[in-house]
C-alpha cells in the first residue's frame, strides 16, 4: 500500500477513475514530505507543540473512528489516552522499558479496557454509552490521584528513556510521532476496504439487515470500541512520550470534551490532514491562547455547535447516523 | 466493627443518604425530562445549574450586586430559562435529525456555560448558603437539621407541582403523549416545540434548585457543580433513563449509596463508584432498576 | 409429493399476536430445496410477519420452525444467517457510504475469515481472500447483470438497480435458502423481466427460495409451489394451476383483477 493512500478512503475509491485523484494523493505526498522537513525551520518550544499537536491528532483519530464507524459519541476517551500513556511511563519506571515496549503493550491494555468498558452498554441506544463515558472521564482524575503509587499522584511521572539512540530528544519526540501518525492513517484507510470495517458501516446504517447477514448490534458495538480504545492508548503512548511527561493535570474531565472538539472540528474524518487539523486545534490553541485562557472553552462551545449545525444542515448528513430507536 | 456501632453509623448514613439523594433525583428529573420529549442527552445541564448557581452568589453577596436572596435567585431563575430556551434554540434545528449531533451539541451549549462562568467569575471557590434559620433536633439516632428539613420541603414542592402539571394540565397530557409517540402527535398537530421547550424549561429550573440546594454542603466553584451532576446522570442511568419516579427513586437509591460506599470503602473513589454503578445498571437492567415496579409511564 | 422430513425450511404452527389482535394463526408451510415457491396474499393477509418470524426478527411466536432438520427456534436474524438463510429487504438496505460492490461484498461477511490484525495491516493471506470476495461479489452482480454498476454509490443508482443488488447480496454467500421480501417492488415490467429470468437462472436442485409478493402475475409465471395467506391464515397451496382454480383464492384474492 502507498503513502497515497492517506487520501480520505472513500473520496479515492469514490474517484478511482476520475483525475481528482492523483491530486488528492499528491497533495497528501506534499503534506508528508512538509511535515518530513518541517523540524529544519522549527525548532524549541514549537517543535514540541508540533510533536504534542502529532500525538493529539492520533487521538482524534480513534474518537472520529468511534462516530464514523460506531455513530457513537465518547466524551471519555481521555480515560483510555491516560492508560496509554501511563503504561509508559510505569513501563519505563517500574521495569526500566523503553516505548518500544510499552507502546504494543498501551495498544492491548486500550483494547482491553475498551472491551470491559463497552460490553455492558452492547444492547444499548449510543446515548447510554455516551453518559457512561461522562462518568469515566469524572472517575479519571481520582483514579489517577488515588493510586499514587503507581502513577505519582499529583507530580505525575517523567518519562526519560529514547527509542533512537543518539538523535536528539526534540527530533525523536518528532519524528516518531509522525511516522506512527502515519502508519496509523495508512492502517485505517485499510481497514476501510476490509471486512470488519465494511461490516461496521453497514451495521450502522442499517442494523437490521446488518443483522440479517449475521453482523449483530452487539457484536458492532463491542468492536469499534474496542478497537478506538485501543487507538486512543495508542496515542496516550504517544501523547506520554512527545511531553516527557505524565501528570493528571493533562487528564482533567475537559481533555475528553476536548478530543471530541477535535475530532467534530476535522469533520470526524479519518484522513491524514484532517487527523492534523484536529490535532492542531486541541494543542496549539489552549497553548498559544493561554493568556486568554478562559476563552478557550468558549471557543471550543462555540466551534463545537457551529460545525454540528454546519454539517447536519449541509450535505453532510451522514455525519453521525439518523434517529435510532433503542 | 460491632453490631451496635453498625447500628449507631447506619441510620445517619441513610437519612444523609437520603437527602442528598433527593436533590440528585431533582437534578436527574431535569435530565429525564428532556431526553423524554427530545431524546436528547443535555450534557449542559450542569453547566447551566452552575451559572445559575453563580448569578444568585453574585446578586446576593455583592461581587455584583447586593439584592436579597430571594430576588437574586428570581433573576437566576429568569436567565437560566432564557438560557435554556437559547440552547433548545440552537439545537431545534437538528433536534429530529439526529439524537447524537444534538447531544454533541449540548456539550458545546456546556462548555460554553462553563467558559462563561470562569470568564465571570473566576476559578475561584466560594461559599453559598442557604437563607433559613439554623437548628437542630434528633429523632432517635438521626440528627435532623433546619437544612434537610429545607432539602425535603423545596424536593417534596418541585416534585408534587411538577406531578400536577404533567397529570393535569394540557401542557402535561401532550408531555406524555410526546414521550410515548412523537410522530404520532405531530400527525395529530400538537406542537413538538412547545414541548419540547417546556421540558428544557422545567430541566433548568430543576437542575438550578438542585444546584442551590447541594452548593451548602460543599462549596461553589466552577467544577463543583458541573461534576455533581454525575451523581443525576446516575440516577437517571439507575431509574432506566426515561422515568420520571424512576429518576427520582434513582436519585435516592444513588445518594444513600454513595454514603455508604464513601464511609465504609472509599471517599476519594466516588466518581469511579458511580461509573460501576452506571456500568452495572446498564449490564444488568438497561431499563433501570425499577422496571418491573414503576414502569416507564409519567 | 411428499419430502422426507427434515430436508428444507419447515415451519409448523406458527401463530403470532400483537396485543390483542392475531396476525398469524397456526400458519404451517414447507419450503422445499429446488422449488421457487411463492407466498402470496393480500395487503394485511400476514405475509410480512411470516416471512419476520422465518428470519428471526420477531420472537415471541407460537410454533416451531427448522431448517434441513435442525430447530431454528429461539434464533435471531444473525444465528440464521450462520445456518445459511439470507434474505433481502422490501425497502432497499444499502448503506449509503459504500459503493454497490461493496455493499454486496458485506453480505460475505460470514464467509470471511481474516481477523483484526489483517483488518488494519495488508498480508497476503487477507489480500487473496479480498480477491477471491469480490470475484464472487462481481460473479453475483453478472449474475443479475447489474456489474457495470458496482463502483457507483447508491445514491447515484435506480431503485430498480438496488432492487437486484439486494439480490446479488443475498445470493453472494451462496446461501443455502433465500427469502425475498417483494423482490418486484418498484421495478419497471422490463426489470421485472430481468428479475425473474435472473431467479430462475440462479435456482439449483439443493436451495430453498421463497419469493414473498402481492403481483399475482410475477408469482404466478416464477414459482412452481404457492402458498395464499389471508387474514392470518393460510387458505390454500398448490402448483399454480391448482391456485389459479381454487375456490377460496379466486374469492378472497383474485376477485376483482382476475379478468385483467
Amino acid at each position: 500500500m502507498a503513502v497515497s493512500d492517506l487520501a480520505h478512503a472513500s473520496k479515492v475509491s469514490a474517484s478511482a477513475r476520475g483525475g481528482h485523484v492523483d491530486i488528492a494523493r499528491l497533495s497528501v505526498l506534499a503534506l508528508v514530505a512538509v511535515l518530513a522537513l518541517l523540524p529544519l525551520l522549527a525548532g524549541g518550544f514549537l517543535l514540541y507543540s508540533l510533536s504534542l499537536s502529532i500525538a493529539n491528532a492520533v487521538a482524534v483519530l480513534s474518537v472520529s473512528m468511534l462516530v464514523r464507524y460506531g455513530g457513537e459519541v465518547s466524551i471519555g476517551h481521555s480515560f483510555f489516552v491516560a492508560l496509554g500513556a501511563y503504561a509508559v511511563a510505569i513501563v519505563e519506571h517500574r521495569l526500566g522499558l523503553s516505548i518500544a515496549v510499552s507502546l504494543p503493550l498501551a495498544i492491548l491494555l486500550g483494547a482491553g479496557g475498551g472491551f470491559i468498558f463497552a460490553f455492558p452498554s452492547r444492547r444499548l441506544s449510543g446515548i447510554y454509552l455516551a453518559v457512561a463515558t461522562m462518568a469515566l472521564a469524572l472517575a479519571l482524575p481520582e483514579i489517577l490521584i488515588g493510586f499514587e503509587k503507581f502513577t505519582g499522584g499529583f507530580e505525575g511521572l517523567y518519562i526519560a528513556q529514547d527509542l533512537v539512540p543518539g538523535v536528539s530528544k526534540a527530533l525523536q519526540r518528532y519524528y516518531v510521532t509522525l511516522v506512527v501518525l502515519i502508519v496509523v492513517c495508512l492502517a485505517l484507510a485499510h481497514f476501510r476496504k476490509s471486512a470488519q470495517g465494511l461490516a461496521l458501516l453497514m451495521a450502522q446504517a442499517q442494523p437490521r439487515a446488518a443483522e440479517a447477514m449475521g453482523i449483530t448490534r452487539s457484536w458492532a458495538r463491542i468492536s469499534i470500541f474496542t478497537v478506538s480504545a485501543a487507538l486512543a492508548s495508542l496515542a496516550g503512548a504517544l501523547t506520554g512520550f512527545a511531553s516527557s511527561t505524565v501528570s493528571p493535570n493533562s487528564f482533567t474531565f475537559f481533555s475528553g470534551v476536548f478530543l471530541l472538539v477535535g475530532s467534530v472540528v476535522s469533520l470526524n474524518r479519518l484522513s491524514l490532514p484532517a487527523a492534523l487539523v484536529g490535532g492542531a486545534f486541541i494543542t496549539l490553541v489552549p497553548t498559544y491562547l493561554a493568556k486568554a485562557g478562559d476563552w478557550v472553552p468558549i471557543l471550543y462551545g462555540v466551534a463545537l455547535v457551529a460545525v454540528t449545525l454546519a454539517a447536519n444542515a449541509g450535505d453532510l448528513r451522514r455525519f453521525v447516523p439518523g434517529r435510532r430507536a433503542r | 466493627m460491632s453490631v451496635a456501632g453498625f447500628i449507631r453509623d447506619i441510620l445517619p448514613l441513610l437519612w444523609s443518604g437520603t437527602i442528598s439523594g433527593c436533590l440528585y433525583g431533582v437534578g436527574a428529573l431535569g435530565l429525564v425530562m428532556v431526553f423524554k420529549s427530545s431524546r436528547v442527552v443535555n450534557f449542559s445541564h450542569g453547566n447551566l445549574a452552575c451559572l445559575g448557581a453563580f448569578v444568585v452568589f453574585g446578586f446576593s453577596s455583592g461581587s455584583l450586586l447586593s439584592l436579597s436572596w430571594a430576588s437574586a435567585v428570581a433573576l437566576a431563575l429568569g436567565i437560566a430559562c432564557a438560557i435554556a430556551v437559547m440552547s433548545y434554540a440552537v439545537i431545534a434545528p437538528i433536534v429530529f435529525k439526529s439524537d447524537l449531533a444534538s447531544t454533541i451539541a449540548t456539550l458545546g451549549v456546556g462548555l460554553i456555560l462553563q467558559g462563561a462562568v470562569q470568564l465571570v467569575f473566576g476559578a475561584d471557590i466560594v461559599n453559598l448558603d442557604l437563607p433559613v434559620p439554623r437548628f437542630n433536633f434528633s429523632l432517635g439516632a438521626i440528627r435532623v437539621s433546619s437544612y434537610d428539613l429545607a432539602v425535603l420541603v423545596v424536593t417534596l414542592a418541585i416534585v408534587g407541582s411538577l406531578f400536577v402539571i404533567i397529570e393535569r394540565t394540557k401542557l402535561g397530557v401532550a408531555f406524555r403523549a410526546v414521550s410515548t409517540n412523537p410522530f404520532a402527535c405531530e400527525v395529530c398537530g400538537l406542537n413538538l416545540r412547545s414541548v419540547h421547550l417546556f421540558s428544557w424549561l422545567a430541566g433548568a429550573v430543576l437542575g438550578l434548585v438542585a444546584a442551590l440546594l447541594i452548593v451548602p454542603t460543599t462549596f461553589l466553584s466552577s467544577t463543583t457543580v458541573p461534576s455533581f451532576m454525575l451523581q443525576a446522570f446516575t440516577a437517571a442511568v439507575v431509574g432506566g433513563f426515561s422515568s420520571l419516579p424512576g429518576a427520582a427513586v434513582g436519585g435516592i437509591l444513588v445518594g444513600v449509596a454513595m454514603n455508604l460506599f464513601s464511609f465504609y470503602v472509599a471517599p476519594e473513589f466516588m466518581n469511579t463508584f458511580l461509573l460501576g454503578v452506571i456500568l452495572l445498571t446498564l449490564n444488568f437492567f438497561p431499563n433501570g432498576l425499577l422496571e418491573r415496579a414503576i414502569g416507564g409511564r409519567v | 409429493m411428499t419430502v422426507a422430513a427434515g430436508s428444507g425450511l419447515v415451519a409448523d404452527g406458527i401463530s403470532l399476536g400483537f396485543g390483542g389482535l392475531q396476525v398469524l394463526s397456526d400458519v404451517s408451510l414447507t419450503l422445499r430445496p429446488g422449488v421457487i415457491t411463492g407466498l402470496i396474499g393480500p395487503n394485511g393477509a400476514g405475509k410480512t410477519s411470516l416471512f419476520n418470524c422465518l428470519t428471526g426478527l420477531y420472537r415471541g411466536q407460537r410454533g416451531h420452525s427448522s431448517f434441513a432438520g435442525r430447530p431454528l427456534d429461539g434464533m435471531g436474524p444473525a444465528q440464521r444467517a450462520g445456518c445459511g438463510i439470507t434474505r433481502s429487504f422490501q425497502n432497499l438496505a444499502m448503506c449509503p457510504d459504500l459503493s454497490l460492490l461493496e455493499n454486496v461484498l458485506v453480505g460475505l461477511t460470514l464467509k470471511r475469515r481474516s481477523g483484526w490484525f489483517s483488518a488494519f495491516v495488508p498480508t497476503p493471506a487477507q489480500r487473496a481472500e479480498q480477491q477471491d470476495t469480490e470475484r464472487r461479489a462481481m460473479a453475483a452482480l453478472n449474475e443479475l447483470g447489474i456489474a457495470s454498476a458496482a463502483h457507483q454509490k447508491p445514491s447515484d443508482l435506480p431503485p430498480g438497480t438496488l432492487r437486484l443488488a439486494e439480490i446479488a447480496r443475498a445470493i453472494a454467500s451462496e446461501p443455502r435458502a433465500i427469502l425475498l421480501d417483494e423482490p418486484a417492488a418498484g421495478l419497471n415490467a422490463v426489470e421485472t423481466r430481468d428479475l425473474i429470468r435472473a431467479l430462475k437462472r440462479l435456482m439449483r436442485p439443493d436451495l430453498v427460495l421463497l419469493v414473498v409478493e402481492h403481483d399475482m402475475d410475477l408469482i404466478m409465471e416464477l414459482c412452481e409451489h404457492i402458498y395464499v395467506l389471508n387474514f392470518g391464515k393460510m387458505i390454500a397451496d398448490g402448483t399454480p394451476a391448482e391456485i389459479r382454480a381454487h375456490p377460496d383464492v379466486i374469492r378472497v384474492y383474485l376477485g376483482d383483477d382476475a379478468d385483467d
